[in-house]
């Protein structure tokens, strides 16, 4: 096996344990004749310890304390509007009557929306084929009332 | 699975509703969420506020997780988002504030927050090393050398090919050993 080859399975596999038991020896018989592998190998371990070394540090006290409160609050929200729910659960006749209620009012809404836009239409079309007699149909002229 | 001890499906299922019952399982991996955001941010305000807002998501999602892969598994994945996230964040501020001040191009920022931060908070000559290494290598190296996970668990939680992980690690490896010797002759001289 080349340098190039054991220097990179060095750096992966064979470092960390990942490595079939055949190329594990191969390696092994190849570092016992090239210092040069060698010595990466052991620069690679001297690393690794030094990456042991790194400070686990302790979680300070205060941080439970902030997320209890948060949570806390949370579970208040939660059951503020599980509690609305709940009400509305249980008065059936209420919460129907609240629905068809707003049910009606979108459907109005959508019907005097399409009744207005028609007799607007209606009253353009006829503007623009004869636009006099359309401002006298509206019962909006003055002379009408006061003469 | 490295550090953390795995917790309960009794207990999961407790905690999501009983606080006391999740504190059992913060108290089991907090030290985990909190050391892992510090050796990636290498701030300690950070590293609090990402532990705080871990747990939050925990809390919000736990009725959602469905044990199809294991909790460890899935707070690795949160942990490193989240931190992830904050980091990102991090460094667009810096980029804005050292652009701002005197205009310097933004190429070497990385290397200047290894400066700023290292000139902060770390005396531990690794911590240092650890900040040179881009975000991806550095997460890499941090869950396999200092979590103790296998080339299969990194995969499963970044969400990875194995081949991925097998190439971050290894240049990873060769960027910390090139940072390393750099230190030791600065040192020496």
């Amino acid at each position: 096996m080349k340098c190039k080859k054991v220097q990179d399975l060095i750096k992966t596999n064979y470092l960390d344990g990942e490595l079939k038991e055949g190329l594990y020896l191969e390696i092994e018989n190849h570092l016992k004749i090239c210092p040069v592998c060698q010595k990466l190998k052991e620069e690679l371990l001297q690393n690794r310890e030094l990456l042991k070394n790194i400070e686990h540090k302790d979680v300070p006290e205060y941080l439970w304390e902030n997320i209890y409160e948060r949570l806390n609050y949370l579970e208040s929200q939660r059951i503020i509007s599980l509690g609305l729910w709940n009400k509305l659960i249980r008065r059936k006749k209420i919460a129907f009557a609240i629905l068809t209620t707003a049910l009606l009012f979108i459907w109005g809404g959508f019907i005097f929306r399409s009744v207005n836009d028609k007799v607007m239409q209606e009253l353009f079309k006829n503007y623009l084929l004869n636009g006099k007699e359309v401002i006298d149909n509206l019962d909006t002229n003055f002379e009408k009332y006061f003469l | 699975m490295g550090r953390i001890i795995d917790i309960s499906q009794e207990t999961l299922k407790k905690a999501v509703t009983d606080i006391e019952a999740f504190r059992e399982i913060y108290k089991k991996t907090a030290g985990f969420v909190y050391n892992l955001a510090l050796q990636i941010i290498h701030n300690q305000e950070d590293a609090e506020e990402i532990t705080q807002d871990v747990f939050m998501k925990v809390y919000r999602n736990l009725k959602n997780f469905h044990f199809r892969s294991s909790f460890s598994t899935w707070l690795y994945r949160i942990a490193i988002n989240t931190t992830i996230n904050r980091y990102r964040k991090r460094i667009k501020e810096y980029k804005l504030n050292i652009e701002y001040k005197d205009g310097i191009s933004s190429d070497s920022f990385e290397n200047k927050l290894g400066e700023e931060l290292g000139k902060l908070d770390s005396k531990i000559i690794v911590d240092k090393l650890l900040k040179l290494l881009d975000e991806e290598q550095r997460i890499c190296l941090i869950l396999r050398e200092i979590e103790g996970l296998s080339y299969g668990e990194i995969a499963k939680i970044l969400k990875i090919p194995l081949n991925t992980v097998r190439t971050r690690l290894k240049r990873a490896r060769e960027n910390f050993l090139k940072y390393a010797k750099k230190e030791l002759i600065k040192n020496e001289v």
